[in-house]
């Protein structure tokens, strides 16, 4: 009997549940129809997911390539314009970059490292802070990179004296949400909405739930000083999601481009043929209940020309300095 | 979500195994005697070893699978025609996507039921047993996926009223018997939690046929020691699938080793 069990036990492959199909045409057709029931943004992009379906379809046959098949799903999901959605194989990665890359960068890292983030810098954890002309300026280069309460405390501590907070988010492309909730903290003095969620009821482009309202509470002593927040197209995701909240705030003015957008959940399924597939399942709308998706604008639109670049300044910074030091 | 085309379908490739188990029973040379009275309570335990396979429509209609391990409890009380138990079994799995390193699920799985059942057939005229009856199942499988981004954490409870069937035969060599029966159950009223699309909420739903389907078998082999312990073995098969958005299939088989005592 022990034989037995142990034959048993060791069964590695399912003796009930067949695999699915995982030829090209089969593969296609669930990524399409995945991208059918689940994607969150058709209605409001405009988007005719069957015209795609139509138009790609045609190319799809049992005998092409992995390759040429990873172009077409690819190429077919590239049509709704969203940064979350992507198709990752063992060979490629395909995303979206449309977003921010045929738009001005607005932001060099050298620069910026050279001007203000000197030797004279501190690092609050991922913040990297530094004192300008008696006002603070932060950059925080990931919402992927885990800020802790006592970052934000030697943060909130090394703005003492200063008139105000420049929090530069460009480049920063999201990450993880409860970072923004533990940044939102230290801003609000009161419960306050960030923002609210919608998710699919059901298979239908409209099929969506009534908005569900995330909410936060202070967290410590709240900042209540003018605020300058930095934004660009690669501010995307998470760090939308941060900009539309901050942009509530009545003591923030947000500088720069505007924000790439990423107003939505992403989800992420396998393929039957073992490709990932993320899409963006829910919909994100700001605390007064408008979409996004399509990014989060400035109250001042301010540049960093490619002539600015090459002198080495920041034109963007030095506004913000500028604005908080009136 | 609803993959039609891809319906997970039962194939009973491992039935070879059912007359390994039988002869293996069989030439144990021990022979428990007759000593079923008409009325009496009893408790049972048991060991669970086999394998879990699930798909879950959610994350992908690739098939997760991997061994499973677990314990049954029962408690019953019989009488000469009919029979009231109520049993509870979990296990835990880990699984992988099958021909996919690296993307596991871990499962947690508990079903408890009530039983009762009728024995149609005269004892005293037949070695056949048929009985009928009906049941009540309470399950809760809960499974967290790695590698997945959001989306990492399903479950569902089910709660199902069941017809019951038990089929048997019973061997008998002078006092000593030997019991062969198969008890299977299908659910005719489920009602089914589980999460929404894209998050943890749950929400309820209530359907028949068309919302759970099932099938769940126990083939027992049992002997008397005494007149108060008895032992046994038993291949448990347990199938389900949920027919929602967040469609799911999912197969268990295992192989007990059982324990009961008789007061």
């Amino acid at each position: 009997m022990t034989a037995v069990i142990v034959f048993i036990t060791s069964c590695k492959k399912n003796v009930f549940l067949e695999q699915p199909a995982a030829n090209p045409v089969a593969v296609f057709d669930e990524a399409w129809k995945i991208m059918d029931e689940r994607y969150s943004f058709f209605v409001l992009k405009n988007v005719d997911w069957k015209e795609q379906y139509d138009a790609f379809r045609p190319e799809i046959n049992d005998q092409m390539t992995e390759k040429e098949l990873f172009k077409a799903i690819s190429d077919m999901l590239k049509t709704v314009h969203d940064g979350h959605v992507s198709l990752i194989s063992n060979f490629d990665t395909s995303v979206y970059t449309g977003f921010y890359i045929p738009y001005p960068r607005n932001f060099n890292l050298i620069n910026i490292e050279n001007l203000y983030l000197t030797d004279s810098a501190k690092h609050f954890g991922p913040i990297k802070f530094n004192i300008i002309d008696s006002v603070g300026y932060a950059y925080y280069h990931s919402f992927n990179d885990m800020i802790s309460d006592s970052d934000i405390d030697s943060l909130v501590d090394a703005l003492h004296f200063a008139k105000g907070l420049v929090l530069d988010v460009r480049a920063n492309f999201g990450g993880n949400s409860n970072n923004v909730d533990k940044l939102c903290r230290r801003f609000i003095d009161q419960e306050r909405i960030v923002y609210y969620e919608r998710t699919k009821t059901g298979k239908g482009h409209g099929d969506f739930s009534d908005p569900r309202p995330h909410s936060l509470k202070p967290g410590g002593l709240p900042y209540k000083m003018p605020i300058v927040l930095l934004t660009n197209r690669t501010c995307y995701s998470a760090c939308n999601d941060f900009a539309s909240f901050m942009s509530t705030l009545p003591n923030v003015t947000i500088m720069g481009d505007q924000t790439g957008g990423g107003g939505g959940l992403p989800y992420e399924y396998i393929l039957s043929n073992g490709w990932h597939l993320n899409y963006t399942g829910s919909i994100t709308l700001s605390p007064s209940l408008q979409p996004i998706e399509q990014g989060v604008y400035p109250g001042q639109f301010v540049f960093v020309e490619p002539i600015d670049e090459i002198q080495g300044i920041d034109p963007i910074v030095d506004s913000a300095i500028h604005f908080l030091r009136k | 979500m609803h993959f039609t085309h891809r319906q997970p379908r039962l194939q009973l490739r491992q039935w070879p195994l059912l007359p390994i188990l039988i002869i293996l029973f069989f030439v144990n040379p021990l022979f428990s005697q007759d000593s079923l009275s008409a009325k009496r309570f009893y408790v049972g335990i048991s060991v669970l070893s086999g394998n879990a396979s699930v798909t879950d429509n959610y994350f992908s209609a690739i098939p997760f699978t991997g061994p499973a391990f677990g314990a049954a409890v029962r408690a019953g009380f019989t009488q000469r025609k009919s029979t009231h138990e109520i049993s509870w079994w979990f296990n835990a799995a880990h699984t992988a996507a099958e021909s996919m390193e690296g993307q596991t699920m871990d499962q947690f799985f508990f079903k408890g039921n009530y039983t009762y059942l009728y024995r149609i057939t005269n004892p005293k005229r037949t070695a056949f047993i048929l009985s009928a009856g009906a049941g009540a199942d309470f399950l809760e499988a809960s499974r967290t996926y790695n590698e997945f981004v959001n989306n990492y954490q399903s479950y569902e409870f089910i709660a199902s009223a069941n017809l019951v069937g038990l089929l048997g035969y019973e061997i008998k060599k002078g006092p000593k018997k030997l019991a062969l029966t198969d008890q299977f159950r299908l659910p005719f009223l489920s009602v089914l939690k589980q999460p929404k699309l894209g998050g943890t909420e749950g929400t309820w739903q209530t359907g028949s046929w068309a919302l759970v389907q099932s099938i769940s078998n126990l083939l027992k082999l049992e002997k008397d020691f005494g007149t108060r312990h008895q032992l046994g073995m038993a291949y448990r098969l347990d199938y389900y699938t949920v027919k929602t958005l967040r469609e799911i299939s999912q197969a268990q088989h295992f192989l007990e080793i059982n324990y009961a005592y008789r007061f």
